[in-house]
């Protein structure tokens, strides 16, 4: 009887875990978001970005790795040196996950977060020409993300970022950006990070920035 | 039955958690064996895969069984699939990947085209470079002149191509071509662009064997895409020595709507700058423009502009001795609308409308001219991807031209018009044999009613990498262009003028500087000849004129060796002969100097925010007939230079983005004479006088701020 008993559970715990997808997924995004926090090539990042998409493809009505796989996209389009249209075809590929991430129904104020991230990322390509154009896009993303929750910490350091690196002239400087800096690491220590699968990245660039506010 | 149970579980318990694990090898190449680095592999519908390494090489282990799908991806290449059987062997796999042409960087056509445009990759220039070249004043037209294959004929202002006239050009807005795209001036008063550079988004400047999409040019088309929508809200004002502007934005979800009005007068400023015209009513005028955008469906774009503008001067010409009034009203109204929008995975479409209505009062002492001049014109275009590699483009056109001109002195009058259709159609196919190779091959057929003549003009151009970083283009063309309506109204017993342009071209962009290199040869025929002693009998004219240009461009641009920095140079050589109109034999023409040299200069001083831009010109002497000789176009006027500066100063004025902007036009004062002009009757001695064709002024200051009021400051 023990043996039976024995046998139905090792049944049950088997079927239990072939039928787990969503713990597997759990797990693949967990490793794949580790490995994420401590990109520091363009190959870890390109590799990372595979590790999203497999998970997109293997499961198909989350959003999040879609949202990843675009971070990725973007820390890619900043790290490529060479050729500006790899770099845009980067950004290509990000605003359409991100898009389909949306349509996934994802958390829109982190998604509009990031979108002001890749505008970014436009500009920086060409400043000069893109500054017109992207400069407002990136503004109306993150104060939208920001009007949708203003728990967002994301959303407070990129505009933080955006007035750091946009001229004084143009209405941005250091001083204004520390204002934004100092709101994001408010959130940022209210962001619960441990086991969950949303996003929790910035944290540790958006101290460098506060780094250089009290330097000042 | 203990055994038993014990065995079927175990049975279930092998069946689900000790299945056969398979590990699956290989290495991804392209197919000139080149390891594929970091493509993405995957067994479809699990969370097994891996990257391949440096070497190509990957490794996934599954659980797995039976028949799966292993994919492949990799960006700028097509998607592989490989259905593998799971079955706890090793599997080992030789994959080849294939570039996916269409996202890859394919090499583009150079040849004859100086592209300007923020989105599209590869291009020499941007449209921040069209307004802030010093020397070209806000003018479109002006800051073509620093590139290579124009020449500058400085009393026109109008547009001049490797050695062909000004009609020759033609520009185009949203695939619309443009009725007078230049103000209207009189002898001696250089024109300008109509149209704001700040209006459009791309420029596509052909100096020669264009795109078989456009005719009606012999030498060049300017092709101008307007702006999409626009991004913002925001109330704009510009306030400058020669007049003052509002303009007004608003933008909805997928809408958005500018209208914008200036006001100019060139009064205050004449009198401060001494003119080497005496004016009656300094040039002033008052231009409106509204431009609507609908984004109607994802990948649907409406496009409306509308443009009126109402200019007049006066002035007293002094031409040997004598002393004409002339006063000239302009009124120019048009209207052009577009539609794009993407059907399918295959087809996408533009439909496009333009009318636009050009009059033109001329006052003279002794008579009076009335211009009257229409243009509506239709355009459909389709385009079919039939694959990756082959585009096929064709279309239709339809356009209705009027002219009307009456001429009254005191007791004659003469009225002369004429109305012409014209039917175009085109054909053109995009090739992209690999991405190292690509070719455009196009025919374009027209009718013209007037006329009562077809044509059929072959276009075909190609380029080649031949390195990483160098390419070659090599381009031919044939370009049918109507007579000008000068002669139109005077008979309609003409033939099409004909060019056929052959060029070479060489490109080469490494590090932030290019270089590019261009021959071209370009042969007229039917060009319309008329005897000058019998001007107003049409049976003088005809279209026996022909001629030739050839000539060396030569462009380099560096952005890389000053930080903050940017310059390029500009030469063209330039060998044209023409014998046409009322030349007695072939000669160089006017307007067709040896050599054009450009040095545009840009510095950026980001502690100041401030923008230096120089520019200078240097053109050798135009040829000029001097009757008291027997030569015919066989002598030089001086050469021509001119040195101008800006600056742009980027501030904010209460919150408000702030440019302020000043520009002056020949600083060391070159006295520039741009060519001669003799009596037509002999003086007393028997001697034909000389008199110098002179800027209208020496020097040119422009200041003026613009103020950008936006709803955006707030959230910064």
């Amino acid at each position: 009887m023990k043996t039976l008993i024995l046998s139905i559970t090792i049944l049950f715990s088997n079927l239990l875990f072939s039928a787990g997808t969503d713990s597997l997924y759990e797990n693949a995004m967990l490793q794949a978001m580790e490995k994420q926090s401590s990109i520091s090539s363009f190959e870890d990042a390109q590799s990372n970005l595979n590790d999203f998409e497999r998970i997109m493809n293997a499961k198909k009505d989350a959003w999040l790795p879609a949202y990843y796989a675009a971070y990725n996209l973007i820390v890619m389009s900043f790290m490529e040196k060479e050729s500006s249209s790899k770099k845009d075809n980067y950004l290509d590929k990000a605003d359409e996950y991100i898009a389909a991430a949306t349509e996934k129904g994802g958390d829109e104020s982190e998604l509009l977060a990031l979108q002001g991230y890749s505008y970014q990322a436009r500009i920086s390509i060409n400043t000069m020409v893109r500054g017109m154009t992207y400069g407002p896009r990136v503004s109306t993303a993150l104060n939208k993300a920001i009007a949708l929750n203003e728990a967002n910490p994301r959303a407070h350091f990129l505009l933080g970022q955006n007035l750091a690196y946009t001229p004084e002239f143009f209405g941005g400087g250091m001083d204004k950006a520390c204002v934004h800096f100092t709101n994001a690491k408010a959130k940022y220590d209210l962001e619960c990070t441990d086991g969950s699968l949303m996003p929790n990245w910035g944290k540790e660039r958006n101290e460098q920035f506060l780094g250089k506010c009290s330097a000042e | 039955m203990k055994r038993i149970l014990l065995l079927i579980a175990l049975c279930i318990f092998s069946l689900n958690n000790l299945q056969s694990q398979t590990t699956i090898t290989g290495s991804i190449n392209t197919k000139k064996g080149e390891a594929i680095i970091g493509a993405n592999v995957f067994l479809d519908g699990t969370f097994d895969g891996a990257s391949s390494d440096l070497d190509g090489n990957f490794t996934i282990e599954t659980n797995k069984e039976g028949e799966g799908l292993l994919k492949i991806s990799y960006l700028g290449f097509l998607p592989i699939e490989e259905k593998v059987l799971l079955n706890g062997t090793t599997l080992k796999l030789q994959l080849t990947m294939k570039e996916n042409i269409s996202e890859l960087e394919t090499v583009t056509i150079t040849a004859g085209a100086f592209e300007a445009s923020d989105e599209k990759k590869a291009v020499v220039l941007n449209s921040i470079d069209i307004v802030t070249t010093a020397g070209a004043a806000g003018d479109i037209y002006g800051a073509l002149k620093a590139l290579p294959g124009t020449q500058t004929v400085g009393e026109s202002g109008q547009l001049f191509v490797r050695g062909g006239d000004s009609y020759e050009s033609k520009t185009y807005i949203d695939g619309m071509q443009v009725l007078k795209p230049f103000s209207s001036s009189t002898q001696d008063v250089p024109a300008r662009g109509r149209f704001s550079p700040f209006l459009f988004k791309g420029t596509l400047f052909a100096t020669g064997a264009y795109s078989a999409e456009f005719g009606q040019g012999l030498s060049s088309a300017l092709i101008l895409e307007t702006q999409e929508l626009a991004e913002k809200d925001a109330t704009g004002i510009s306030l400058m020595a020669i007049g003052a502007g509002l303009s007004q934005t608003k933008r909805w979800k997928n809408t958005s709507l500018s209208a914008e009005v200036s006001y100019t007068n060139l009064k205050p400023l004449f009198g401060l700058i001494e003119q080497n015209i005496e004016w009656n009513k300094a040039p002033n005028g008052i231009d409106a423009n509204m431009s609507f955008r609908q984004k109607t469906s994802k990948t649907g774009m409406l496009k409306v502009m509308a443009n009126f503008s109402q200019n007049q001067f006066g002035l007293n010409n002094y031409s040997f001795g004598e002393k004409n009034a002339v006063d000239l009203k302009n009124k120019y109204g048009s209207l052009i609308a577009s539609y794009n929008e993407i059907l399918n995975d295959q087809w996408s479409m533009k439909v496009g409308y333009t009318y636009a209505n050009n009059n033109d009062e001329i006052d003279l002492d002794y008579a009076t001219v009335d211009q009257k001049e229409d243009l509506n014109q239709l355009r459909l275009g389709f385009s079919n991807y039939l694959s990756n590699k082959v585009t096929l483009n064709f279309g239709l056109e339809s356009a209705r031209n009027t002219f009307d001109e009456i001429y009254e002195e005191s007791t004659t009058r003469f009225e002369s018009d004429f109305t012409n259709f014209t039917s175009a159609a085109y054909v053109e196919s995009d090739l992209i044999f690999t991405k190292n190779i690509v070719a455009r091959v196009g025919l374009r057929a027209e009718h013209s009613s007037l006329l009562n003549r077809f044509n059929i003009a072959p276009r075909i151009s190609t380029a080649f990498k031949t390195g990483k970083e160098g390419q070659f283009s090599l381009a031919y063309g044939q370009f049918y262009q109507n007579p000008e309506r000068d002669f139109l109204k005077l008979s309609d017993e003409f033939k099409f003028e004909k060019a056929s342009h052959y060029i070479a071209n060489y490109q080469v962009t490494k590090n932030r500087r290019t270089f590019r290199g261009e021959v071209y040869w370009k042969e007229y025929k039917g060009l319309v000849k008329y005897d000058p002693a019998n001007l107003f009998n049409p049976q003088y004219y005809n279209n026996s004129g022909t001629g030739y240009s050839r000539g060396i461009d030569v462009f380099f641009r560096d952005k890389k060796s000053i930080k903050y920095g940017d310059y390029w140079i500009s030469y063209s050589y330039l060998d044209s002969k023409r014998d046409y109109r009322d030349f007695p034999k072939e000669a160089t023409p006017g307007f067709a100097p040896a050599h054009s040299f450009s040095f545009v200069y840009k510095h950026f001083v980001p502690e100041l925010g401030c923008q230096f831009g120089a520019t200078y010109s240097l053109g050798s002497g135009r040829s000029y007939t001097d009757p008291n000789t027997d030569g015919f176009n066989d002598l030089k006027a001086p050469i021509y230079q001119d040195l101008s500066m800006n600056v742009s100063y980027l501030t904010n004025l209460f919150g408000n983005f702030t440019v302020v902007y000043a520009s002056v036009g020949n600083v060391p004062g070159f006295k520039n004479v741009f060519n001669y002009r003799f009596d037509n009757q002999a003086n007393e001695m028997g001697i034909y006088e000389r008199e110098a064709i002179t800027p209208t002024s020496k020097r040119f200051f422009f200041v003026g701020v613009f103020v950008t009021i936006g709803n955006e400051k707030s959230n910064l």
